[in-house]
């Protein structure tokens, strides 16, 4: 046998981690996610392009926001899958080791809190990013169709990216709050409703109110949305207007119309890059502020020794 | 019972200087002075929420204490639990398992999280399986094993970083007696390897036999605290001596100690007294135990 010596076990060495990416990779669960992932992403693909590339003659605008249309909705699709996955294989990270009874072991193991926590969100990131990859080839066919560049597929994965990882910190830190998964999972399915349905409703709200004033300029706070991802991917891209006078009939091209829609009155217009709002900005900062925090939550909470066995 | 330990000049595995541990209105842990011997099994026994696993928590550096200090192997778990943990095996009152995952693969996991270098575990994981004569369930599931065998896979895995010292808190909890008994020879030979080992119970039988120190723990108090030889002289209340004599009459005699007892042996025959059975009464531990608890909860 050999005596450990008194060095932490790295995040990236934990054998949580490596734990965490065989069960999440070799098991059948992996194949049927993978096919469900793709094929809904496909569907999304296909329809799209049929609904887009049906008019007549060759008109490089159209083609540009065919492409494009296609583009922002597989992105939307994404986005949406990853809000609908990832709490759910984050929400156990920590409460499914309570519920097993593993949690004492490994706090009084050599790996840190920091380890355990960073090995749990980096397993279910790392699962986005497998997701992600695969998507690849359909996101390449848009690049093909044209309006879109290779710097837009990399802002759109990024946010996509970003989302994942800021929505998997906060099921953590959930799973850390309580003992039990389902009550975790609840939490963190509800964080997702409050940052896509809340604050979307929020700010309609808060422009029906600014409406009902008789201002002339409807002007919600965009600090509403700043951690909505629909609101803040809808944002990284200019508006596909440059190319067509008008923005995609997508659910991102819906958000930037009704962020456009209050900064403006009378007949929309589409939005020059250079008078972006910009609030992609406040969601980066605020998704890797939280992700940040929840982090940290999760590290104190699973930290030993503690004022109370958790 | 195990031989007593011979004295040493090594400082003691566990220490603690007035231990304290409360939650809101309830003392968990009350002022503790427990001194645990290396190379001792020490025993902590009391009835149930008598404060022991609390107890164990704060030697394995999982609770902070509200009050006083602990060293364990010379360290202090507030302020140096690495140090602490990489010297220390816990096993915990619950098993805990992972779903779909064989035993050696469970013990590789446990054997990575505390660093031990890969190309050592294979050799590790058979010896462990070996000592806890697991090795025929080495490719089982974990949960498909009996408890008494998830019990002892347990302990392997407390014992994957080699620790001197081994906290093993109800280890007997929920087996048969076949078990129980398996698990104190295990307990007996770890001792003989070196180990320093802390066990609790609730069931006093269970450790009166295998422990070389006892603490007896109720509402989070020591009450006593030593080798079941002392604890026996300074609470025992003393021999008696239950005497049988041909005529069926019986009489109960208090002796000091053996000497006394032989004493009064050869008094009784010199006087002619026909002596058919000469028994010592003393209840041992249990017997102390129960009077010592007993106050307590009065």
């Amino acid at each position: 046998m050999t005596a450990a010596s008194a060095r932490k076990v790295s995040w990236w060495r934990s054998p949580l981690l490596t734990r965490e990416l065989k069960n999440r990779t070799a098991t059948p669960r992996i194949a049927v996610a993978m096919v469900v992932w793709l094929g809904l992403l496909s569907v999304v693909f296909v329809l799209t392009y049929q609904a887009y590339s049906g008019f007549d003659g060759f008109d490089v605008g159209r083609v540009a926001e065919s492409g494009r249309s296609v583009f922002e909705w597989l992105l939307s699709a994404m986005l949406f899958i990853v809000l609908f996955l990832v709490p759910a294989t984050t929400a156990g990270a920590i409460a499914g080791e309570r519920e097993r009874q593993t949690l004492l072991p490994l706090q009084v193991s050599m790996m840190s809190p920091l380890s355990i926590v960073l090995g749990k969100l980096s397993a279910a990131v790392a699962f986005t990013v497998l997701l992600i990859f695969m998507t690849t080839p359909l996101l390449a066919l848009t690049y093909l169709i044209g309006g879109v560049t290779v710097l837009d597929l990399a802002k759109g994965i990024a946010m996509v990216l970003l989302t994942s990882i800021m929505v998997g910190a906060v099921g953590v830190a959930c799973s850390a709050l309580t003992k039990r998964v389902q009550v975790a999972t609840v939490l963190a399915y509800g964080f997702v409703v409050f940052i896509t349905i809340g604050t979307s409703v929020l700010f309609g709200a808060a422009a029906v109110i600014d409406d009902s004033r008789g201002f002339d300029q409807v002007n919600p706070p965009k600090e509403l949305v700043a951690l909505n991802p629909f609101f803040a991917t809808a944002d990284v891209f200019d508006s596909i207007g440059r190319f067509t006078g008008d923005d995609t009939d997508t659910p991102l091209g819906g958000a930037r119309l009704a962020l456009d829609e209050t900064d403006r009155v009378g007949d929309f217009q589409a939005r020059p890059a250079t008078t972006s709002t910009r609030l992609w900005r406040w969601y980066v900062v605020s998704a890797l502020a939280l992700t940040y925090l929840a982090v940290g939550f999760s590290v104190v909470r699973v930290r030993a020794p503690a004022n109370v066995e958790r | 019972m195990i031989a007593p330990l011979e004295p040493t000049s090594a400082p003691p595995a566990v220490q603690t200087w007035s231990l304290t541990k409360r939650y809101g209105e309830l003392t968990a842990v009350d002022h503790v002075d427990l001194v645990v011997p290396r190379g001792a099994i020490y025993g902590l026994i009391g009835p149930n929420g008598a404060g022991k696993s609390t107890l164990m928590s704060m030697t394995a550096s999982l609770l902070l204490p509200t009050s006083g200090r602990l060293a364990v192997l010379g360290h202090d778990p507030l302020l140096e639990p690495l140090e602490v943990r990489a010297r220390i095996g816990y096993m915990p009152d619950g098993l805990g398992v992972y779903d779909g995952m064989t035993v050696a693969e469970y013990l590789d996991f446990f054997a990575g999280a505390y660093a031990v270098p890969r190309a050592d575990r294979p050799g590790l994981t058979t010896g462990l399986l070996e000592l806890v004569e697991l090795q025929v369930k080495v490719d089982a599931e974990v949960n498909s094993l009996s408890r008494g065998m998830k019990q002892r896979l347990s302990l392997a895995r407390a014992l994957v970083h080699d620790p001197e010292l081994l906290i093993l808190d109800e280890p007997a909890s929920g087996l048969d007696p076949r078990a129980r008994v398996e698990l104190r020879q295990l307990i007996v030979q770890l001792r003989d390897l070196g180990k320093t080992i802390i066990v609790s119970s609730h069931i006093l039988s269970e450790l009166q036999e295998i422990c070389t120190d006892v603490g007896i723990v109720e509402s989070g108090r020591l009450l006593a605290s030593g080798s079941p030889r002392d604890i026996l002289e300074r609470l025992g209340g003393g021999r008696r001596v239950e005497v049988r004599f041909a005529s069926g009459e019986r009489e109960e005699f208090a002796v000091a100690d053996e000497t006394a007892q032989i004493e009064l042996l050869r008094r009784l025959v010199t006087e002619g007294r026909d002596v058919i059975e000469f028994t010592e009464i003393s209840g041992g531990l249990e017997a102390v135990f129960m009077s010592v608890t007993e106050g307590i909860v009065q």
